[in-house]
């Protein structure tokens, strides 16, 4: 076995552990974790934050920028783009502290993680044991004492939305108040996806802030479209990370010929339509990435092309074409309920709906052959249970609860107030008299239905009526 | 990774595509991996003992290479994995302390960094639950796999849709989806049940005809693999007592068939647990008829209660079920004296033919609640015995809501003005007016 795989690999055109390198180099660009990522149609942001942090750390000016743009603008990536750049001229001339509103949920925790990601650098005697307030005097301190010639910071602050969302926005206020009042250089980088970001600030932390918002766009044509697909696959042809140069250029040539050739290039253009979704592009290209293997260590444009078909199958769909026949019976009922007029309804009239289309196929049996057994309500009970649990459909109170299930963003009491779901059953009532609302699309069971080959002529005719 | 996926594809029939792209996805240890996948799929298709599997021949594999290679290198890392099942994380500090156990086991250490050395991914089984924990913890969790090296899996059978983060973006998943086995897949998984003694391809006949009966109503893996196993003693059993040889399979079935009918039910909703019938079962032999077969199965049925209740607890039931379902505007027609029955009965008649048939009718929708002198009333009238002393009605009442057979739903002021809900259903109600002599239809309006 051995010698085998040794002669097919000299014999390829590239050892194995150097495709694994060139794999995890791409890899690691499509995921986001490279440090210096491509930025395609993004000069004027880039420059703009590059000086606003060059002046900072060069000249000592306090500032602070919020950078607003759509998910997958490259807002992440800019600013990465710019520390990578930075750092090949300034490093160690200043200090990065990088929070996220996510990770830091509240002042504590966000302060302690100022205070370590400080203490790395600086080597500050360790306080564990601290209140919020200690740690945000000891934070103000800090800066209180520094002058305009003392080590430079730079804050980047992540989901900036939701660290204006907590309550009084004292971090904020006092990072912003830092900045301002100019006592140790500080620069405050927030990037946010939120357009009206600045709305949220209160007035005491609005005026503190400079206004300057550096506005990402999303790409604007579809030649960057396909220039960040490229650049992405494109591997180094200088000799750069062990790569061998031929290879790389018979890659790059390869991909160049797989992305531009007709059938990718029109998924590529879907995808950019549809959204101008960068991530679901990098999520196809890192399908076709794992995918390469030794024997052919290249993309190709027919492998592209079969993975985005799996890729934009509805799993909804696929779990609906795969239940078993008393499920789909009883999602006919609910849809020709649905039909019929109702919104929310229960087991009992589900059940009912069966009953009634197998009890009409008894009388009509004799002239199309076949059978259709009537389930135990008990049996057919325990095929409900299974449906909720997959989400088809979902337990409600009223009708009342479906039109208000919107969602506002504004507040995170509002975002947690949404935990209290209904658990199906939980109620003293009984379960079959708990309403529950369908989450399908009531066509998509009827295609399913019919996609079946075996379900009975009857049900077949039912379908079509309702 | 090869010899990972030769052992996965033996163990696991049917499942080649998935375990092929999950070994793809999960790659080496030191290389950036995809940092969250998400797999769905049908209950019972392998989601979590593939991926239990799976991550057990990986850890093992590469710390066999560790061992082989010298001890200095210590750019190797030991893959280490996290198998959570979040229907056991009652909060985020119990998910937290899960996921990090296997960190900490390795190391020791507290201070040491421990993206040095290891990468940890992380499944989360049931991910679904996940959405109970806060609103934000989802995209927070996955702000994780930015900062170190690891993959999130996630496992669940409901879609991403149903899961995907609300308040904040959060990274799209790349997903597997575990198709339903086929009908050969199911054939091969069930071999591995056959017992040891016993020839394959006799317990092969019997699982196959198993399935096509089973297959309309439950697919699910699980659920036959039960069945495969209780049933398959009685299959065999006229063999063993010389009725049959193992080649006259259509006896076999004939002999066994009262027992697919009776039992495939009752197993099936877990009415009789496995450890009675087994017991009960052999007892009753092949060689009876198929009444006390039948007899024999419903004999195992747990008591319901039913016939526990006093004579007058049961009217009490009977007259709650009654109004609980009757519209009050309708007592008059079934509980009044002839006379005035007569005079109302066209406008019963009306009533009657507006709303026959509908899907809101009474029962359908549900018990509503009633007040409790209607109740009394009711239960009076069908025992045409008033003037009774209602002071042992009330702790009679009051055992039933302990119950729970009767629902209070109305604040508690006074006794008299409560109302109730009765919180059974026809099955038990027509099971107790049966067993007094009561015929309960008569007295329901709009049931079919």
């Amino acid at each position: 076995m051995k010698t085998k795989t040794r002669t097919r690999t000299s014999s390829s055109l590239i050892k194995a552990q150097e495709l694994q390198n060139i794999k995890c180099l791409l890899k690691k660009r499509l995921v986001g974790k490279s440090d210096s990522p491509i930025l395609v149609g993004l000069d004027k942001p880039y420059k703009t934050l590059y000086d606003t942090i060059e002046r900072t750390i060069r000249y000592g000016e306090s500032n602070s920028t919020i950078l607003v743009g759509p998910r997958g603008s490259g807002k992440t990536s800019l600013v990465k783009k710019v520390l990578y750049d930075l750092n090949k001229e300034l490093s160690d001339s200043y200090f990065l502290l990088k929070l996220s509103g996510l990770v830091h949920i509240n002042d504590r925790v966000a302060l302690k993680s100022i205070a370590s990601q400080l203490n790395q650098n600086m080597s500050l005697e360790d306080n564990a044991n601290r209140s919020a307030a200690e740690w945000m005097n000891f934070l103000i301190s800090i800066f209180q004492n520094g002058d305009k010639s003392s080590k430079p910071v730079v804050f980047i602050l992540e989901n900036f939305e939701l660290f204006a969302l907590q309550p009084k926005q004292l971090l904020l206020y006092t990072l912003f108040d830092i900045a301002q009042s100019r006592q140790a250089p500080v620069v405050v980088i927030g990037v946010t996806s939120r357009l009206n970001v600045v709305d949220l600030l209160e007035k005491r932390v609005k005026s503190r802030f400079s206004h300057r918002l550096i506005n990402v766009p999303l790409i604007s044509n579809i030649e960057e479209f396909f220039m960040i697909a490229h650049n992405n696959l494109l591997l180094p042809f200088n000799g750069q990370d062990n790569i061998d140069p031929k290879f790389a250029q018979e890659f790059n040539s390869k991909t160049k010929e797989c992305l531009f050739s007709s059938e990718v290039s029109a998924v590529l253009t879907f995808i950019y339509n549809l959204g101008k979704d960068i991530q679901l592009m990098n999520k196809l290209l890192m399908l076709a990435v794992t995918s390469i293997k030794i024997s052919n260590p290249f993309i190709s444009s027919n492998q592209l092309f079969s993975l985005y078909q799996n890729l934009i199958t509805d799993p909804k769909i696929n779990l609906l074409n795969e239940v078993s026949l008393l499920e789909l019976y009883l999602l006919i009922s609910i849809k020709s309920l649905v039909s019929a007029g109702n919104i929310v309804f229960n087991y009992e009239m589900i059940y009912d709906e069966y009953k009634k289309m197998a009890n009409q196929y008894i009388i009509t049996s004799t002239f199309s052959g076949g059978s259709i057994k009537i389930y135990k309500k008990e049996v057919a009970f325990k095929a409900y249970e299974y449906l909720i649990q997959i989400e088809f459909i979902q337990p409600c109170i009223n009708t009342n609860t479906i039109s208000s299930g919107m969602f506002v963003n504004d507040d995170l009491h509002a975002i947690s107030s949404r935990k209290k779901k209904i658990v199906f059953g939980s109620g003293s009532n009984m379960k079959e008299f708990q309403m529950v609302k369908l989450l399908l699309d009531p066509n998509e069971i009827v295609k399913a239905a019919e996609s079946r080959k075996d379900i009975p002529m009857a049900i077949r005719r039912w379908f079509c009526e309702i | 990774m090869d010899s990972i996926n030769l052992i996965l594809l033996a163990e696991f029939p049917g499942r080649q595509h998935q375990i092929e792209l999950l070994s793809q996805l999960i790659s080496q240890p030191y290389q950036t991996g995809v940092p969250f996948l998400y797999i769905n799929g049908h209950t019972a298709t392998g989601k979590t003992s593939i991926i239990s599997r799976f991550f057990e021949l990986y850890q093992l594999e590469f710390q066999n290479e560790l061992l082989q290679t010298d001890l200095t290198n210590k750019k190797k890392i030991i893959p280490n994995y996290a198998i959570i099942d979040c229907t056991e994380c009652t909060s985020t500090k119990v998910l937290f302390r899960k996921a990090l156990k296997p960190w900490l086991g390795l190391q020791n250490e507290y201070t040491t960094k421990a993206t040095e050395y290891t990468k940890c991914d992380t499944v989360l089984d049931n991910a679904e639950k996940l959405r109970d924990l806060d609103a934000l913890f989802i995209p927070s969790l996955l702000q994780i796999t930015d900062m170190i090296d690891l993959s999130i899996i996630m496992l669940s059978s409901t879609t991403w849709d149903n899961i995907r983060p609300l308040a904040t973006t959060s990274p799209e998943p790349i997903s597997i989806y575990f198709t339903q086995y086929t009908k050969n897949d199911i054939l091969n998984i069930l071999k591995f049940d056959c017992p040891k003694d016993e020839p394959i391809p006799f317990f092969c006949t019997f699982v196959d005809s198993l399935h096509e009966t089973f297959r309309r109503s439950c697919i699910d893996l699980n659920e036959l693999r039960r069945i495969v196993l209780l049933l398959y003693p009685k299959y065999v059993q006229p063999v063993f007592e010389g009725q049959a040889t193992r080649n006259e399979t259509a006896r076999l079935f004939k002999l066994c068939q009262p027992y697919f009918i009776e039992a495939i039910d009752k197993l099936h909703l877990r009415e009789i647990s496995s450890y009675e019938w087994q017991k009960n079962s052999i007892q009753a032999s092949a060689k009876n008829d198929y009444e006390k077969i039948e007899k024999s199965i419903s004999n195992m049925l747990v008591d319901t209660g039913v016939q526990e209740f006093p004579y007058l607890t049961k009217y009490l039931l009977i007259s709650s079920f009654i109004s609980s379902f009757n519209p009050p505007k309708l007592d008059l027609q079934y509980f009044a004296k002839t006379t005035e029955k007569k005079r109302r009965v066209k406008r019963g008649i009306t009533l009657l033919k507006d709303s026959r048939g509908g899907k809101r009718r009474q029962q359908l929708i549900g018990p509503k609640a009633f007040p409790l002198d209607r109740m009394l009333a009711i239960f009076y009238k069908l025992l045409d015995f008033p003037g009774f002393p209602t002071i042992d009605l009330y702790t009679q009442i009051s055992s039933l809501v302990m119950l729970k057979l009767l629902i209070k739903s109305s604040s508690e002021e006074s006794l008299d003005s409560i109302k109730y809900k009765c919180n059974f259903s026809f099955e038990f109600v027509s099971e107790i007016s049966k067993s007094v002599g009561f015929e309960i239809g008569k007295f329901l309006y709009d049931f079919c």
